[in-house]
């Protein structure tokens, strides 16, 4: 956004002292168990805490508090440990890798979300979408692994700490439930937790320790202990901290160590996130509290406790930078002071801290025992929105000083920081619309960089519309019965043949369709500058008929398509219309409703299955003529429609068909050129064909789940192409699934 | 060389909550507990700026919450958790005052401002622009409270309202000009 005038400010400022008039208070707990109960997951992964948190009877929790309270009185000790779960699993050794045959099409990016060093030296890295590089810092080469080599490379979801160094050498990649210990060619340990894992730490004697899943209200959750042969735990419920664990460490002495994290009340202005903290330590019979205090920086949301070698804890925070040295806490004066901090020593006994700052962009310290020397993003590090993720972790190793962030691994050579992996410049970031031609070939959209990308026999490439904006954004692609290539975005709509683009309309499109006959349509908007218009040749020119404006009610237009009729559907956020090349009239009104145009006139439709309509999208048209839409109750305005399921409906230019989706349903669903819908699913029960998710197939009678969904990370399903090849993305890759015929 | 950044506000989302994003798709209560913990103000500010009524706001957040609970696996960047939520939370803002219109319940309510030693014509204004604010639509209403209250930038709301960044900043100006125009001619 450009620089505010002064009048845009005293909007601003107005709305916000309007804003400021409410004084929200939230019992979240509450809220939390309220939408849990009323929409129960089908699989609830939840740890110990939140069994007790969703199914424990009030009585039996206040007998357990009376019980804490009694220990407490009688002078007990505070926490004991005790054993999770009996089972005691064997770790594996030197389990070999199980290739998936899933392709991730996208390149490495460098847009990390974690880089560690490991006690080789070894910098790893990894994507959110589950790769992980290695990088040796001697020779400056690099290896990758991703789902495609095996599933213990997937993730659940875009976690920023899923890996973990190991001190012996290797990564300790951390899943939902399991730790893997990978050396770079095989899993040396495969470590299952008996709960959901947060934030896990190698401790110096090798032992894992981590905080349960659902850890994060200090007064419920655990720190589990793997001591080689089973988990113990330490309950942190009798701490009582009111507060969310935001780092976890243990020391030399095998003493663990937890820094909070908790919001400041009363809330900050929007957009100006103030934590508050401290540190507590245990010593093995009871809880030692360091805050603000003992340090001023101990008093700031704590995200790092990291221990050096000479025995000193460093502790990075919202508030700055403290150091223990084993007696007494000390402020770190240095030029640094987010919370975004990590610390590491170098081999010549050097402190070097990075961090990020409010506007993103990376910081790096070095402290040499008397002064503190600062590098900037005017020293070479990366700069505002130039990274992917923000992250800072100070990497000193004895082949160099590296700082891993979300743009990749950064060396300091001479007073410059260069960029030392990956060495090419970030090629492709964040992939929508993907338009799939065959297994080898597919177009999408970068919603990051702005442009298009094609991928085709293994390499990517970029194009733009208008050569004067290699970077001008694209909204929506779509591809005519000729094969060519149709684009439209801010700066108009375009049309690809021959490799060249040629532009046939300066306005903005957000939508764009063609049908069987080579017809255009595109729309966009928002209120009433909503617009839905038809693009035809005339001559050598294109000419643009505004056909419709946008319900007054509905003013989101979220969907196009074309029938296999020539005829038109729209959808908007609460409606969808058919328009048959008449006017587009009113439909709908305030009500969510299906309406189409048969002849002059709307006929709207205000149910699907005998229930009404609520949130529907048009999800697209099989060359038989179908058209398929998805009605969504969960966003209705009605809260007794939210609880009814996602449904799928087919209309077949006479009837509406509503179709159940597979068990798992979790995102948008494809329609694929064979007429197949597909959708993704999330776990997928025994009784509906095993595997734990993975892409769902409906032939027109029954769903099937063609693919092994095991380990998969949640993804999306993108596109399928003509040749039956089945596209899947999350916020970063592109996974393209093994060439098999689905089964009848 | 330089220093590094000034603590004092940081709008970049909190490292534990792309873990707390993970454990509440998989079912984490606890986990969601948290977000709503973190979030839940955001939510009633921007909805009440949007409806103009208490209650509504907490009824809109509470709803939008609901939503977050069965949506969050559709989140694919724990970074763009908070533009969502707001967003939601403006939505359903939106959708019940739609609600409440059907049944004539009353309009947007702007009260006083607390601060009766404040520069008399200063509150005047702002009371005007208020005024002239309550006459929007509540789809610009919620555009407005989006961009200023929530502090979603031009691509943030253009990726959740389907329009481009440019749109966004188009619609965003004419709405400027109108309550500009409002106010001068008022």
């Amino acid at each position: 956004m450009a620089e505010m005038d002064a009048f845009e400010r005293r909007v601003a400022d107005t709305l916000l002292r309007f804003a400021d008039e409410v004084a929200p208070s939230v019992d979240a707990a509450a809220v939390a168990h309220r939408v849990a109960l009323e929409h129960p997951r089908r699989r609830v992964g939840a740890g110990l805490a939140s069994l007790r948190l969703a199914a424990v009877p009030r009585v039996a929790w206040l007998l357990l508090l009376a019980a804490v309270l009694l220990a407490v009185l009688a002078g007990t000790a505070l926490v004991a440990s005790r054993l999770l779960e009996t089972t005691r699993r064997v770790p594996l050794l030197g389990a070999a890798l199980v290739p998936t045959g899933i392709d991730v099409l996208t390149p490495e990016t460098g847009g990390y979300a974690r880089v560690v060093a490991d006690g080789d030296g070894i910098l790893w890295a990894r994507e959110p979408g589950g790769r992980l590089v290695r990088f040796d810092p001697a020779n400056g080469s690099a290896q990758a692994w991703t789902i495609g080599d095996d599933a213990g490379f997937g993730v659940t979801t875009s976690s920023g700490f899923d890996i973990l160094p190991a001190r012996m050498g290797g990564v300790w990649l951390v899943g939902r439930r399991t730790l893997r210990l990978f050396d770079g060619e095989v899993f040396r340990q495969v470590i299952d937790a008996p709960t959901d894992i947060g934030i896990a730490v190698e401790a110096p004697d090798g032992s894992l320790w981590a905080t349960t899943g659902p850890c994060c209200i200090g007064t419920d959750g655990a720190v589990m202990h793997w001591d080689g042969s089973s988990w113990s735990s330490l309950d942190l419920d009798t701490l009582n901290a009111d507060a969310t664990v935001g780092a976890l460490a243990v020391d030399a002495a095998g003493r663990p160590w937890i820094g909070w994290v908790r919001n400041v009340e009363p809330p900050p202005p929007p957009g100006s996130p103030v934590y508050a903290g401290w540190v507590s330590r245990y010593d093995g019979s009871s809880w030692t509290t360091f805050d603000a205090t003992d340090a001023a920086a101990l008093g700031g949301g704590v995200f790092t406790i990291t221990q050096l070698p000479d025995g000193a804890v460093w502790v990075a925070s919202a508030a700055g930078l403290a150091r223990f040295d084993g007696s007494s806490w000390a402020d770190a004066d240095g030029p640094w002071g987010t919370w975004g901090a990590s610390v590491a020593a170098a081999p010549d006994g050097a402190i070097w801290v990075a961090a990020y700052g409010s506007d993103e962009a990376i910081g790096v310290a070095r402290f040499d025992g008397r002064s503190w020397v600062s590098y900037g993003h005017s020293d070479g590090l990366p700069g505002p929105n130039e990274s992917a993720y923000v992250i800072a972790s100070a990497l000193p190793t004895k082949d160099g000083v590296f700082v891993g962030t979300g743009a990749g691994i950064y060396r300091l050579a001479g007073d410059r920081w260069e960029r030392a992996w990956p060495r090419g410049p970030s090629p492709l970031l964040d992939l929508r619309n993907v338009l799939a031609i065959s297994r080898d070939e597919l177009w999408a959209t970068d919603i990051y960089k702005g442009s298009i990308a094609h991928f085709r026999a293994g390499v990517w490439t970029r194009e733009s519309i208008d050569p004067d904006t290699p970077a001008g954004q694209v909204n929506a692609l779509a591809r005519a019965p000729d094969g060519s290539l149709w684009a439209a975005g801010p700066d108009g709509v375009a049309y690809r043949r021959d490799g060249q683009w040629v532009t046939v309309d300066a306005a903005e499109a957000s939508l764009i369709a063609v049908g069987r006959d080579g017809s255009v349509w595109v729309g966009s908007g928002f209120g009433e500058e909503c617009h839905v218009s038809r693009l035809t040749p005339d001559g050598t020119a294109w000419v643009r008929r505004a056909v419709a404006g946008c319900p007054p009610d509905s003013p989101v237009l979220s969907s196009l398509a074309v029938d296999a009729t020539g005829v038109l559907w729209a959808a908007w956020t609460t409606g969808i219309a058919r328009c048959d090349g008449g006017a587009w009239g009113c439909m709908g009104g305030t009500v969510a409703g299906l309406a189409r145009l048969d002849g002059p006139s709307w006929e709207v439709i205000r149910e699907l299955g005998g229930s009404e309509v609520t949130t529907i999208k048009v999800v697209g048209a099989t060359p038989t003529g179908d058209v398929w839409v998805v009605d969504d109750p969960t966003e209705s305005r009605d809260p007794a429609q939210r609880k009814n399921p996602v449904r799928a409906a087919r209309f077949d230019g006479t009837d509406w068909t509503v179709v159940e989706l597979p068990e798992g349903f979790m995102a948008d669903i494809v329609v694929a050129p064979d007429g197949t819908l597909w959708a993704w699913t999330w776990w997928v029960p025994a009784s509906a064909g095993g595997g734990d998710r993975g892409p769902a197939r409906y032939d027109g009678t029954a769903w099937t789940f063609p693919y092994d969904g095991a380990g998969l990370p949640w993804m999306e399903l993108a596109a399928v192409a003509p040749d039956g090849t089945v596209f899947a993305r999350t916020g970063f890759d592109i996974f393209r699934f093994p060439d098999r015929t689905p089964p009848p | 060389m330089t220093g590094l950044a000034s603590p004092a506000a940081s709008p970049t989302t909190a490292p534990w909550v792309a873990a707390a994003v993970a454990q509440a798709v998989a079912g984490d209560e606890a986990a969601f507990a948290r977000l709503v913990d973190a979030y839940h103000g955001d939510l009633v500010r921007v909805a009440y700026v949007v409806a103009g009524d208490e209650q509504l706001a907490e009824d809109a957040a509470q709803a939008a919450w609901s939503i977050a609970w069965r949506k969050l696996g559709s989140l694919r960047d724990p970074e763009r958790l908070r533009p969502w939520l707001v967003s939601v939370a403006a939505n359903e803002a939106r959708q019940l005052i739609r609600s409440r219109h059907r049944r004539q319940v009353a309009e947007i309510r702007v009260r006083p401002p607390d601060d009766p030693a404040g520069d008399p014509s200063a509150v005047a204004e702002r009371l005007d622009l208020l005024d002239a604010y309550c006459r929007l639509k509540p789809e610009d209403r919620s555009l407005l409270a989006l961009r200023y209250v929530g502090g979603l930038d031009s691509t943030e709301i253009g990726a959740l309202l389907g329009m481009s960044p440019s749109g966004v900043r188009g619609h965003l100006s004419r709405l400027l000009e109108r309550l500009r125009k409002e106010l001068r001619d008022g």
